[in-house]
């Protein structure tokens, strides 16, 4: 990874870094494998070992479900989840509902009191002990009497074991075995994360706890869990990903030597480790799973696909939201709304805005801002530290004291009871995540890896003050003197991470002014940072996004990572894929003040333009603008497209060996025509600075022919020209590399290198300056993206008072219904910053008014609603309505219409029905569609679709005998014709029609159906 | 359109006869650059065909071809190129022709500049091979050098080529730089002693200059050659020999009776632009600077709303009528106690010149291309008139 602690770039300098033509804002954290970048996208998953309960669908023959996926934490057992269920009714003579087990390996439910006998419990009593705490709570005593009744006839623990034995695949099995069996699931399967081994007590306290969840959920108490909170969430981010891959490959190549080893044994033959450890298996699987995203130690295991990505490069921006990202692999095509909203708990830690539209809405996330995700501890120092604290280990927890005592839990595993808990509340509440749940009786502590937690200012409660004082602001200011950071804030406790459980148990004020009223309704122990850290990466970028409607800011934030700007200050020593850098970028005028940090000022993605709001010529109708010629002319919104392909020495079959050479006619086949070449140097590649257009050769490559190829091509060439021995044989193929046909550009930088197998490589990057035309695509920071449909003369522009024109004209029809409200406030401050020459701060949550700015714009002479008298420059006169002129951030959009633009007259066909290809790469044509179609038919230009249909697609001369109507044999080059059926070499007709339609007939004659083509003269 | 300005048509058809006899012409402001002047007489569409005239139809010298020789700036070549047309070219275009596609570049119809970054006479100095092999890559955190148009240096067709061709002239205008100046940075062209004489001329032709080309690192190097020629702002904004031009109706700003107290105050502090004081002794509101007013409507609006129980229908939907019967002007707003019109007759002028041309020189230039157009249409006109009579 990128600038961790194990690369070159770690802790180096800016000027280290620019020497080593790296670019130091480039923050690192993603991959670089077969020279593509490439991220590990965060994975969301459901926490381990915590009891969830949760209701069943009214159709289900359980109400409620107590569920706990137990993991153990180290070494590789798999997850293995227990279930304790409560019937809806009675079964098998119980009256009462009753609550099952599900066991690991076992094939039906058991009832809870065999579980709790096999587990070694003897008395009822004992079991509800377990189960119930407080003595005296008879409801719950009822509501288990019918479940623990159930187990009355098994009445010792052997007998419980046999009767779990019994319903495992112990098939025919002694009774010995079967109760060896059990106690081994028992032992070994059942609620792993408790212990391995005999911690049978341990495991009957669990059991109990989760009962006791399920039936506090059943009577009420308890509200069912919500699977949506993110508290439960775990996100394993490269780490722990890695963690896990490399834990599988390890233990493949254990067990593969472990294999070998005994092979070898088993011939007698001399034990080599050196030949039983595959050394590569760890590294090649590992590459291969970050190259290609599917992540499985084996190709037998389920796939989980696109854990890595190529890392966006389009912009700044894109880069770092990128890093950020998160997935929930939860079912995509499953329709459940819940997983995709957005939830409460996800205050601060995850974006409201920016998600993708469409099939991953909701599941694909961002982090926000702030947000951080642990880094686990072990568990085994906690626990030390936790018995060193006097807690009691649940393994000899009795009975008496739990009612009394407060129990323990740890990463959602119960590990032991505290008679004090506030004592360990006051003494680890700064050092990790802790809830104390008075009511529940319950101490939960967090420690494990993949929680989201995020920082907050800790309010002293007795003053009712902010810990951080003004000193503290100013040191950090100043951090290069200081040498203070933000991680000294938090480790001098003015600062704390809370993860999501715990920020539920804290008072969190959102500014100054709500901690001033502590007391009044609340007392307040936190305070927010800003309340628009709860934005992400790309949300921050919008301006006064509290003003606009919010799927508004979820489109700019999809948007913002298509606009161009500067995605790296080393682009031109980067031989990126494809790239897109805007001659002039600009730094907003209207900020905010993450951009700061974001560095959008340095490496921005748009141009401050003057916009005018108007309907002026109609040529910005739907979503279009009109953009001033004069203002593209100077340089507004240009950019360079770079574009780099790469071609390779291959080695094919049979050790033929492709070389890159300028190809010789004499004896290279398939080659293209003579000045398609021109442009290649000697050593077969382009020079740079060469002008380059479609159908050149960019790289010439040639493949010696197979043998028999050779001879055969050798054979026919003398059988046509009898010339094979002055021509020589032509022994080699051309496999050149060309410019597509649609694309134009300079070569920009030529590289040759050796690739991985140690064949010789070529990339070139070839440079294509885009300027703005009608059809490109534009967008202002609040969703509103448009096409440019006018390049507008200067002189037609309209010009104010003081003889400014506008670059962009945006339609009104444009706001309303969108209701893009900051996009007019960004127009208003955006003019002021023009004015006043400063940055306007449009941060979201701020309390800038329209009328502090109108008040601004009034003192620089200009109206304050922004509204302005203009001239229209076609008539001369000035215009009947008064115009909203300001400035606006606008991003010009990769997607322009160079690109995408594709037309033939002719070319290729498919080989079935012989129409004409399809899409633009294969040169394609355009089809006239079903609803195209439709337009000639209501027009009643029946030649017109002939023509397109027939004529200009596929037409075919079929010959057609008059009396039979079926299609008959032609030898047009005797110009003899004749139905063999018929006996008929006279009345034979040729029509015209699609081949697609000769087809047809033919499909349908070959399943012996005749189509008969019964022919009419129509005379004249 | 209750809240818009109302705009009115001028009316009648233009008159020359009395047009001429009107038309009036007060100088505001002349610089070089610009030139803003008040017009008596004429109407809104024959400025504007004036205007337009400016921005794209009166011919220029820029920049169009471009031979880059050599560029090993971390700027590439289109890059550089389209910088390098936008650069204006100080020589006058009325003494060169248009260059027509297949015309052979001449002193007639074309101007020759080179950039070459480090100079020649740099290289020299410094000792080094002209070649800079060995001008290395940088070696320490050095900053970036910035290059200039200064840097682009006039290539005159050479004497032998072009003998006794005329010498293109030079605006001479203020800031021009003398001829030492120009010999101090003008190390380009040693190469031939002569053409160095020509480009310390007066005559030489020049580039503006002060503007940042691109910036470079020492062993970075750039070898330009451009040939300037003649064309039209319509084609491309570089051929523009106007910043902009623009013109506006002269304001007129009429208080409906007397206002005092907190109303005039609240007119006063409405304005951004200032028009309205208050009279210092009798507090009485007063139109202070009429000429700055913008027609934004600010004091219509304002105290519209504090006049409660009026409608609008004291306002002008056209302007025909007129409170004050003021000859040739129009109401643009017009609230309770302020009227905001519109003189149309009465322009204000502005024209700023890129540096080709003195800025009042433009509207000359502007006024004889209106004219030939004028004359061409009224020819043809007559031409056509002509074949009709013929043929009757």
């Amino acid at each position: 990874m990128l600038h961790s602690d194990f690369c070159h770039l770690n802790g180096l300098t800016e000027y280290q870094l620019q020497n080593m033509g790296e670019c130091p804002y480039d923050q690192g954290g993603y991959f670089i494998i077969n020279g593509s970048e490439k991220v590990l996208i965060a994975q969301e998953r459901m926490g381990n070992n915590a009891v969830y309960v949760f209701r069943r669908a009214s159709t289900a023959p359980y109400s409620h479900v107590a569920e706990c996926r137990s993991v153990l934490d180290r070494g590789n057992k798999p997850a293995r989840t227990a279930q304790v269920k409560i019937t809806r009714g009675g079964v098998k003579g119980q009256s009462g509902q009753c609550v099952m087990v599900s066991l690991p390996y076992i094939r039906s439910d058991i009832p809870l009191a065999i579980v709790f006998r096999a587990l070694g419990l003897e008395s009822d009593r004992e079991m509800m002990e377990r189960v119930i705490y407080d003595p005296k709570d008879e409801e719950m005593q009822t509501l288990l009497m019918s479940s623990l009744d159930m187990g009355s006839v098994i009445t010792d623990q052997n007998l419980a074991l046999d009767f779990i034995g019994k319903r495992g695949n112990s098939v025919g099995a002694t009774r010995d075995r079967r109760i060896r069996y059990a106690r081994e699931v028992l032992q070994l399967e059942f609620l792993p994360h408790i212990g391995i081994g005999a911690y049978e007590p341990a495991k009957a306290w669990f059991l109990g706890y989760m009962t006791h969840q399920l039936l506090a959920t059943v009577l009420g108490r308890r509200e069912e869990d919500d699977r949506d909170h993110y508290g439960l969430k775990r996100l394993d981010l490269a780490g722990p990903l890695l963690t896990g891959l490399f834990r599988q490959l390890f233990q493949k190549v254990v067990k593969d030597a472990r294999m070998i080893l005994q092979r070898q044994l088993d011939t007698g033959k001399e034990l080599n480790i050196a030949l039983a450890v595959k050394s590569r298996t760890i590294t090649d699987n590992l590459k291969y799973a970050i190259a290609t995203g599917n992540w499985r130690a084996d190709r037998k295991a389920a796939v989980r696909t696109g854990v890595s990505q190529v890392l966006n490069r389009l912009t700044y921006a894109a880069s770092l939201s990128h890093l950020r990202r998160l997935n929930s692999p939860i079912g995509r095509e499953g329709k459940l709304a819940k997983p995709r909203q957005l939830h409460n708990t996800q205050w601060g830690m995850i974006c409201p805005a920016e998600t993708p539209e469409g099939q991953a809405c909701g599941l694909v996330k961002n982090l926000a801002l702030m947000a951080y995700i642990s880094v686990g501890t072990p568990v085994a120092d906690i626990l030390e530290m936790l018995y060193n604290f006097e807690m009691e280990p649940l393994y000899e927890v009795t009975a008496e004291q739990i009612t009394r005592q407060t129990k323990v839990f740890l990463n959602g595993s119960w590990v032991g009871i505290h008679p004090r808990p506030e004592e360990l509340v006051t003494a680890l509440r700064m050092l990790l995540s802790i809830v104390f749940d008075i009511s529940q009786g319950e101490l939960r502590i967090g420690t494990d890896a993949g929680r989201v937690c995020r920082p907050l200012f800790i309010v002293d409660t007795e003053t009712s003050t902010l810990r951080i004082r003004k000193q503290h602001i100013d040191q950090l200011r100043d951090y290069e003197t200081t040498d203070y950071s933000f991680s000294r804030l938090v480790r001098e406790g003015l600062v704390e991470y809370l993860d999501v459980n715990e920020e539920e148990t804290v008072m969190i004020a959102m500014d100054q002014e709500h901690l001033a009223t502590s007391g009044e309704h609340a007392i307040y122990t936190h305070m927010e940072i800003h309340p628009s850290m709860i934005f992400g990466v790309c949300a921050s970028i919008i301006p006064f996004p509290d003003h606009n409607q919010s799927p508004r800011n979820t489109y700019q934030a999809a948007m913002g990572k298509q606009a161009m700007g500067m995605y790296l200050t080393n682009y031109n020593l980067r031989m990126d894929t494809m790239a897109h850098v805007l001659y002039y970028p600009q730094k907003p005028l209207v900020t905010t003040r993450v951009m700061e940090h974001l560095q959008f000022r340095t490496l921005p993605a748009g141009i401050n333009a003057v916009v005018a709001i108007a309907c002026y010529s109609g040529y910005n109708q739907e979503d279009s603008l009109i953009m001033s010629q004069a203002a593209v002319d100077r340089g507004l919104f240009r950019s360079v497209y770079y574009k780099t392909v790469k071609e390779e020495e291959q080695k094919k079959l049979f050790g033929q060996q492709e070389v890159i050479n300028k190809p010789d006619s004499a004896i290279t086949i398939g080659m293209k025509e003579a000045h398609a070449y021109s442009k290649l140097e000697s050593d077969g590649i382009i020079g740079v600075g060469e002008r380059v257009r479609g159908g050149d050769v960019l790289v010439g490559k040639t493949a010696p022919l197979g043998a028999t190829r050779a001879a055969v091509d050798a054979a026919e060439q003398e059988a046509a020209s009898g010339m094979a021995a002055l021509s020589g044989i032509r022994s080699r193929k051309d496999c050149s590399l060309v410019m597509k046909r649609t694309e134009r550009g300079v070569t920009d930088k030529v590289l040759v290198c050796t690739g991985e197998a140690g064949t010789r490589m070529v990339k070139i990057r070839i440079r294509t300056e885009l300027i703005p035309q009608v059809g490109d695509k534009f967008a202002s920071r609040h969703g509103q993206k448009g096409t440019m449909g006018l390049c507008m003369p200067e002189e037609d522009l309209p010009f104010n008072v003081d003889g400014i024109r506008p670059d962009i004209i945006m339609n009104p029809h444009a706001v309303p219904s969108r209701m893009t409200i900051a996009h007019l406030i960004e127009a208003l401050l955006g003019k002021v910053c023009a004015l006043s020459g400063v940055e306007g701060d449009a941060t979201a949550f701020t309390p800038v008014t329209v009328d502090a700015i109108g008040r601004e714009l009034v003192r620089h002479g200009y109206d304050p609603r922004g509204w302005e008298l203009l001239f229209n420059g076609q008539t001369g006169r000035p215009m009947n309505a008064a115009i909203f002129m300001g400035v606006n951030y606008y991003q010009r959009l990769r997607h322009v219409v160079y690109q995408k633009l594709g037309a033939r007259a002719r070319g290729a066909v498919q080989v079935l029905t012989r129409q004409p290809v399809e899409g633009k790469s294969r040169g394609g044509g355009l089809r006239i569609g079903e609803m195209e179609k439709d337009v000639f038919v209501a027009y009643g230009a029946s030649a017109v679709l002939k023509e397109r249909m027939c004529d200009v697609s596929d037409k075919y001369r079929v010959h057609v005998c008059e009396i039979c109507g079926l299609i008959a044999i032609a030898d047009l080059r005797r110009a003899t014709f004749e139905c063999r059926g018929c006996k008929n070499k006279t009345q034979i007709a040729a029509v015209e029609i699609p081949y697609a339609c000769k087809l047809l007939f033919q499909e349908l004659m070959s399943m012996a159906i005749a189509p008969r083509m019964i022919l009419k003269d129509l005379g004249d | 359109m209750k809240n818009g300005p109302v705009v009115a048509r001028e009316s009648g058809p233009f008159n020359f006869a009395e047009a001429s006899r009107n038309i009036q012409v007060r100088r505001v402001l002349h610089t070089v650059d610009e030139v803003t002047f008040e017009l008596y007489g004429v109407n809104a569409p024959f400025l504007n065909a004036l205007r337009r005239i400016l921005i794209a139809e009166v011919p220029s010298m820029a920049i169009e071809y471009v031979t880059i020789n050599e560029n090993s700036t971390v700027m590439n070549d289109e890059f550089l190129a389209h910088r390098l047309g936008l650069v204006p070219v100080l020589a006058d275009p009325r003494l060169y022709q248009f260059r027509k596609e297949h015309d052979v570049p001449s002193s007639q119809n074309t101007i020759r500049f080179r950039l070459r970054f480090p100079s020649v006479n740099k290289l020299l100095r410094q000792g080094r091979s002209r070649t800079g092999e060995d001008l290395g890559a940088p070696t320490a955190h050095c900053p970036s050098i910035p290059v200039y148009s200064d840097n682009i240096f006039w290539e005159p067709f050479s004497a032998t080529t072009n003998a006794g061709t005329f010498a293109p002239v030079a605006l001479n205008m203020d800031q021009s730089h003398s001829a030492e100046e120009i010999n101090t940075c003008g190390e380009a062209v040693l190469k031939d002693r002569r053409m160095q004489e020509d480009a310390s001329s007066p005559n030489a032709a020049r580039v503006q200059p002060g503007i940042l080309l691109t910036k470079v690192l020492p062993g970075q190097r750039l070898d330009i050659a451009m040939e300037a020629v003649k064309g039209l702002g319509q084609d491309h904004a570089k051929w523009s020999p106007v910043a902009t031009a623009y013109y506006r109706m002269t304001p007129k700003v009429r208080l409906k009776g007397e206002v005092n107290g907190p109303a005039a105050k609240a007119l006063r502090e409405s304005c951004p632009m200032r028009v309205f004081e208050l009279e210092e002794t009798s507090g009485v509101l007063k139109v202070a600077h009429e000429s700055r007013c913008t027609l934004c409507g600010e004091c219509t609006r304002r105290l519209q709303e504090k006049i409660i129980g009026e409608d609008d229908s004291h306002r002008k939907e056209s302007g025909s009528e007129d409170l004050f019967e003021e000859p040739n002007c129009q109401t643009v707003y017009e609230s309770h106690h302020v009227k905001v019109c519109n003189e149309t007759k009465r322009f204000m002028f502005t024209i700023e010149s890129v540096g080709q041309y003195r800025a009042d020189v433009l509207f000359g230039e502007a006024l004889m291309i209106l004219r030939e157009k004028c004359v061409y249409l009224l020819e043809s006109l007559q031409g056509d008139s002509e074949s009709t009579t013929t043929r009757e």
